[in-house]
């Protein structure tokens, strides 16, 4: 089946076109969603939500641009409003409440790669964790993230940068990267080359 | 500048190694998403699943004593110097193992409908050749193999570590696989099972084609596992009804109130009738239930509970007891008893009479909803309660109604119930279900003997208050 004809079938409500679309797009729509949720039953909760409203907006999809970009930013939309509806979430971006965290190094899960670090990342509190994933890798801008998770924009930029320092703690600690200064000697090194 | 050259650096990293990044969700997933949907598919679909799930249970069934050379089921603890997964899946994984040196279908991606065969092991080639068998209804095998990327340059021996690398499979002669069990360490150490003829490990060490395959086969199998379908499905429920409750009185024959009876003093023929000075009481129903969600709306319900009715009857007691008798449907049969209450003004004390029943009952119906979200539901259900009185007081009035006679033996012991609610179910924060709302009772049957001249049938009408949790 094409693109289009599963498209055409799913917007026409054809059970076999959206199954093939939700095979298609689900495994890496999951990835994404584990990464704000706080476990996998949240994730998949949030992955059907979120597949529920492709379904019924597709009609509204005007090919400009990925399908799956367009499915993965209702996505992420939908994993906000999630995470929005728990209470606890508005405190988690707090400032003062997140500097007194620390990641405890048994914590810290020995898998590979991909799920290694996406592991690392959903160590992170939920507030840090939430920008992080919307500034570092979905690449929304901070005015942006402030928008949708209804805080300042000051706020979303110092939240990042303590979310990308405290991973960046954690995958040194994992010996996924390198440590900052040798690295950033090592970028300035291949420079002067 | 180094710092952004690193930060663009640390950004660009994080998004490359996660963008690659995949998880398969459960079956419920698409379920749910389907069911909300396509909502009037939903019998057809169960109806076309059960006959599948017959069809291939008795194909399973007549195949049972086949021997195929066939790798049934693995237990294979994998080198688990993940955390995460050492003490969860704890030999619970199913995997198929499969080196393949025949040519295969190269990035053969199937759907989870479709059947494939497990592939099996001879040992008659020291290359480990894989030949087909018959379809197996192991599904997850099946579903796991059938996801597998297989890529004919990248054939390499699958390697097991570690001491905990147990493959169990069968074998009823040397160097064939059966479908019967059989554990015993791959590295060749038989285990105690007299089932075991195997004398050698037939399936060598080998190394995983990607190690990607592997973490799939492991995330897939672990979250795929059949989980207890009934779990989070039934919950339990307690509730208590305070109510309001009263009768109704039908008089069942077309005798004449007045019909010849034993003389007596109080039974003097008479034409007049006289009213009964009933009126309403409390009652009480409480109990438990056992709820069972068979869709989003409907769920089925079954329990146990007690019930005390009640209403009031005004009369007067008098200081000596007079005979009396109770009209029956029988015209050839009389009942002659003493009574020391009366209906009419005597002169006496005037008193208030509790006609009431302890009744045993056990509630069977369904709760269908209506409106609502995932905290707040509107809920209407009925339900049909067999019913047995174990205990009460009856009071059934003379045939000049006159007098009250108390009398057990007129009192039916075998009842029938029903009754109809509606009510709120509000979610609360730690997963407690608190519902409310009003309830109407009604007794179908007669609180009397059917020999008894007057029907009374009881109901009442209150406020159903209860709490309900997931098992």
């Amino acid at each position: 089946m094409t693109e289009e004809q599963m498209l055409a079938g799913s917007i026409k409500n054809n059970a076999a076109a959206q199954e093939v679309l939700y095979n298609r797009f689900s495994p890496r729509m999951l990835g994404v969603c584990y990464r704000f949720a706080k476990n996998r039953e949240d994730a998949e909760d949030m992955l059907q939500e979120g597949f529920i409203k492709v379904f019924t907006q597709l009609h509204q999809y005007r090919n400009e641009g990925a399908l799956e970009g367009w499915i993965r930013r209702i996505m992420v939309h939908t994993c906000i409003n999630i995470l929005k509806k728990n209470k606890k979430f508005a405190e988690s971006v707090d400032i003062i409440h997140a500097s007194n965290i620390h990641v405890k190094e048994d914590m810290i899960p020995s898998i590979m790669q991909a799920k290694q670090v996406v592991e690392c990342i959903r160590l992170l509190p939920l507030g840090y964790r939430t920008v992080l994933n919307l500034y570092a890798i979905e690449g929304y801008s901070h005015k942006e993230i402030a928008n949708m998770l209804e805080i300042e924009e000051s706020t979303s930029r110092s939240q990042y940068t303590r979310a990308k320092a405290m991973l960046e703690d954690i995958l040194v600690k994992k010996n996924i990267i390198q440590k900052q200064k040798s690295r950033v000697a090592f970028s300035s090194a291949v420079s002067l080359l | 500048m180094e710092n952004n050259f690193y930060n663009d650096h640390f950004e660009q990293f994080l998004k490359e190694t996660v963008d690659d990044f995949r998880m398969y969700p459960s079956k419920r997933v698409w379920s749910s998403i389907y069911n909300n949907l396509h909502p009037g598919r939903k019998w057809p679909s169960l109806a076309t699943s059960l006959l599948i799930i017959v069809t291939i249970t008795l194909f399973g069934v007549a195949n049972k004593t086949e021997v195929n050379n066939t790798v049934v089921a693995s237990n294979i603890s994998l080198d688990d110097n993940d955390n995460n997964y050492s003490t969860q899946q704890n030999k619970s994984i199913l995997a198929a193992v499969a080196s393949i040196n025949k040519p295969q279908q190269s990035n053969h991606y199937l759907t989870q409908t479709s059947p494939v065969t497990t592939p099996d092991v001879s040992d008659d080639d020291d290359t480990k050749s894989i030949q087909q068998s018959k379809p197996k209804t192991n599904r997850l095998i099946s579903q796991a193999v059938s996801r597998i990327n297989i890529n004919d340059n990248t054939a390499e021996p699958f390697e097991e570590t570690g001491e905990n690398n147990d493959i169990s499979f069968s074998s009823t002669t040397e160097g064939k696989l059966a479908p019967q069990f059989i554990s015993y360490n791959l590295f060749g150490n038989e285990m105690s099972n007299p089932a075991a003829t195997i004398r050698k490990p037939l399936v060598k060490k080998r190394t995983v084609t990607a190690f990607t395959d592997k973490e799939w086969i492991e995330d897939f199998a672990f979250h795929n596992k059949p989980i207890n379908k009934w779990r989070g499905r039934l919950s339990y429920q307690l509730y208590a009804t305070p109510s309001v409750g009263y009768r109704s009185l039908v008089k069942n024959t077309d005798q004449e109130i007045n019909r010849a009876f034993p003389a007596g003093p109080s039974n003097s023929a008479t034409s007049e009738t006289y009213a009964l000075q009933h009126s309403p009481s409390w009652n009480l129903e409480a109990g438990g239930t056992f709820l069972l969600s068979v869709s989003k709306a409907i769920r089925l319900k079954a329990g146990m509970q007690l019930n005390y009715t009640r209403y009031r009857i005004g009369a007067q007691e008098m200081d000596h007891p007079v005979f009396t008798t109770l009209l029956l449907n029988n015209p050839a049969e009389l009942v002659s008893r003493s009574s020391s209450i009366s209906n009419i003004p005597v002169g006496a004390e005037a008193t208030n009479l509790n006609s009431s029943t302890y009744q045993i009952s056990m509630p069977l119906g369904a709760d269908v909803k209506i409106a609502g979200n995932n905290n707040i539901q509107w809920f209407a259900g009925a339900t049909i309660q067999p019913s047995y009185v174990f205990a009460g007081n009856p009071y059934l009035i003379s045939s000049d109604m006159k007098n009250y006679v108390y009398d057990m033996s007129m009192m039916r012991r075998f009842n029938l119930n029903t009754s109809i609610e509606t009510f709120i179910s509000l979610t609360l924060k730690n997963g407690a279900v608190l519902n409310a709302g009003p309830q109407l009772r009604y007794q179908l049957l007669s609180t009397y003997d059917k020999r008894y001249s007057y029907d009374e049938k009881l109901y009442n009408l209150g406020i159903k208050l209860g709490i309900t949790r997931n098992f």
